[in-house]
């Protein structure tokens, strides 16, 4: 740090920096009464396991699951930074243990539900964990395929974007034909693609890309083009080169319009890769499920959809907080 | 004195629309010119013209003996919002202007001099603080900062504290005197837009006067009140009463009812 700072001594006291660090005292809302509910169906699901329910005898994975859970809620109870994030944390797990127990009593228990259709959650986590290699194998080419089209979209459309943005008769030229070709719901591609291309696997690059292309090239176009004028005269006023405008003013203003996009284009890249794997593929999540509803094995189906939204939740929630790291300087 | 800018004959419309009529102004260095004028005026405009941000249509605009062909980092300009950059902290704000200013310099003197310059406007705890967790008042102090970190020969400000009140209004006013006649601040020629001529009187060496419809020049006013003023002091002075008188006069006056005739050049 710096040894030549000068101190403000008190001659300003209405202006004086505020206190760094975050002097956060003792959480406020620490009350055990928060965890009671999930508490208490918890233990709903602990006796209904214990009780002996259908011939498959004691739950292991089930509670090992259900424990496991609540060791994790626990931790993140008592590390939560504020009162609203500790009581999600206890109505998340209170619904989560909800879920597991309606769906043990109902298949288990009741057998009310069609146990080819609907495995209980026993079955379905010990299925789950025997399955997770090749699931994971799966998530591997399934994320080639994610990443390279996704990656590519994103490499072009994101400088195409701010140049033609930035340009403003090139952005009127162009305009017709990005709506026209942007609306187009890219998965009435995949078939015409699968055929023109030689492999799947570049096939299913191309829609992807296809599909993450335009939502990301629209939204920063229409960022670069609603960055404020008192931005640009700000920049311009520092003689900034056309590169540096656009990589240190126009970029970062746009940002936030580039995340939207870029977080649509994720969507519809994971909605047309699984579509892709479902016509064409021999590996991959979407073809997992696929290739095991046309054999009737609705387990690893339901297996395979619970892999995949868990995948998908997992990816939601890095991007929400890459968007939040890159954009922290909104107030 | 050295004839530092010297506007001839100026003219600006907004698509046909005109917005600046024959405006004279010349401006010596260490000159503190403050165009005061009603809304719509024109002074914004004649302030983006001399941060070569727009481009006159008729006239000219020389600084320095040299003709005005674009924005250029002899100028260091303030506008009202949107001077920094919201995705840099107050300090990377400083830097940047200082690395655009002084490429060959290294980083690491150009965090030192941000730090030095955030702390002439007591801002050195600033450093790290993004604008948006700065108030209103810390963030034109940030601006005016980087305006001076820059050392240009010429600051050019846009109503830089017309949207704070009047407390930090004061204080503020005071920080950019105080700025303006240190030493190396001096020589500085500022041209600072307010439509507050109280403002005005207590900052200028020269009040200009404009009037709308379109924007042209109604009076030029020398304060020759003795620095360092102060705002108690100078308000029970006779020649700031006149001075004042005046100038709400020409303010008030229904600018376009004058016409064409006998605008005071
Ligand atoms: N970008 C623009 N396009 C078209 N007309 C403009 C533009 N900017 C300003 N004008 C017009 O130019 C005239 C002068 O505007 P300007 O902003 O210079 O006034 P001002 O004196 O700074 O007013 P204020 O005190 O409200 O800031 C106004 O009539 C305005 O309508
Ligand atoms: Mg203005």
């Amino acid at each position: 740090m710096s040894s030549t700072q000068i101190r403000a001594g008190g001659a300003h006291p209405g202006t004086r920096p505020a206190a760094l660090g975050p002097g956060r005292g003792a959480p406020a809302g620490l009350h055990w009464s928060q965890t009671l509910p999930a508490g208490a169906i918890l233990a709903g699901l602990l006796l209904a396991s214990a009780w002996p329910g259908s011939e498959e005898g004691f739950p292991l994975y089930l509670v090992l699951f259900a424990v496991g859970v609540g060791v994790v809620a626990l931790a993140r109870w008592r590390l939560a930074g504020s009162d609203v994030a500790r009581q999600s944390v206890c109505d998340v797990a209170a619904i989560l243990y909800a879920i597991l127990l309606a769906w043990q009593l109902a298949t288990a228990h009741f057998a009310a539900l069609d146990p080819m259709l609907f495995p209980p959650p026993e079955l379905t986590l010990r299925l789950f964990v025997k399955e997770l290699p090749d699931l994971l194998y799966c998530l591997r080419s399934s994320l080639i395929l994610l990443v390279s089209g996704f990656g590519a979209a994103l490499a072009l459309s994101l400088p195409l974007g701010l140049y033609v943005g930035w340009h403003t008769r090139l952005h009127h030229a162009v305009s017709p034909f990005t709506k026209i070709l942007g609306t187009i719901p890219p998965v009435v591609f995949i078939p015409y693609i699968v055929h023109v291309l030689p492999s799947f696997k570049s096939a299913s690059i191309v829609v992807i890309f296809i599909g993450a292309f335009w939502p990301i090239f629209i939204n920063t176009v229409a960022g670069v083009f609603n960055v404020p004028k008192g931005l640009i005269d700000s920049g311009r006023v520092l003689n900034l080169s056309t590169r540096k405008m656009l990589l240190r003013v126009v970029l970062p203003a746009a940002l936030p319009s580039i995340c939207t996009g870029a977080s649509l284009a994720l969507g519809f890249s994971f909605l047309l890769l699984t579509a892709a794997e479902v016509i064409g593929a021999n590996s991959g999540i979407g073809w997992y499920v696929h290739y095991f509803s046309d054999f009737a094995d609705y387990h690893r189906v339901v297996v395979g959809i619970i892999f995949i939204g868990i995948v998908v939740v997992a990816i939601t929630l890095a991007t929400e907080r890459l968007e939040r790291h890159l954009l922290r300087w909104r107030s | 004195m050295t004839k530092c800018v010297e506007i001839e004959n100026l003219s600006f419309a907004y698509r046909g629309n005109l917005v600046l009529r024959g405006v004279n102004i010349t401006a010596e260095g260490g000159d503190f010119v403050c165009l005061l004028g009603p809304s719509g005026c024109g002074k914004s405009t004649l302030l983006r013209l001399i941060a070569g941000l727009e481009r006159p249509d008729a006239g000219s605009i020389l600084i320095g003996g040299a003709a005005v062909s674009g924005p250029g980092l002899d100028r260091g300009v303030v506008f009202q919002d949107y001077s920094l950059f919201p995705w840099l902290t107050a300090g990377e704000n400083l830097v940047f202007a200082l690395e655009q200013a002084f490429p060959d310099r290294r980083r690491r003197d150009h965090v030192e001099d941000a730090r030095a310059q955030l702390g002439r406007v007591h801002l050195e705890g600033a450093f790290d603080k993004l604008p948006s967790q700065l108030s209103g008042g810390m963030r034109q102090r940030v601006a005016i900062a980087r305006a001076f970190a820059t050392d240009p020969p010429l600051l050019l400000m846009d109503e830089p504290f017309g949207a704070l009140d009047a407390v930090t209004r004061a204080h503020l006013q005071e920080h950019l005197l105080a700025l303006w006649q240190t030493p190396s601040g001096a020589a500085k020629t500022v041209f600072f837009v307010t439509h507050d001529v109280d403002e005005a009187i207590l900052l200028a060496s020269t009040v200009v006067v404009l009037g709308a419809n379109p924007g042209r020049i109604r009076g030029v006013f020398d304060i020759d009140v003795a620095r360092p003023r102060s705002r108690q002091s100078i308000q029970s002075s006779p020649r700031y009463l006149a001075l004042r008188a005046a100038m709400v006069d020409l303010l008030y006056e229904r600018s376009d009812d004058a016409g064409d005739a006998g605008t005071p050049q």
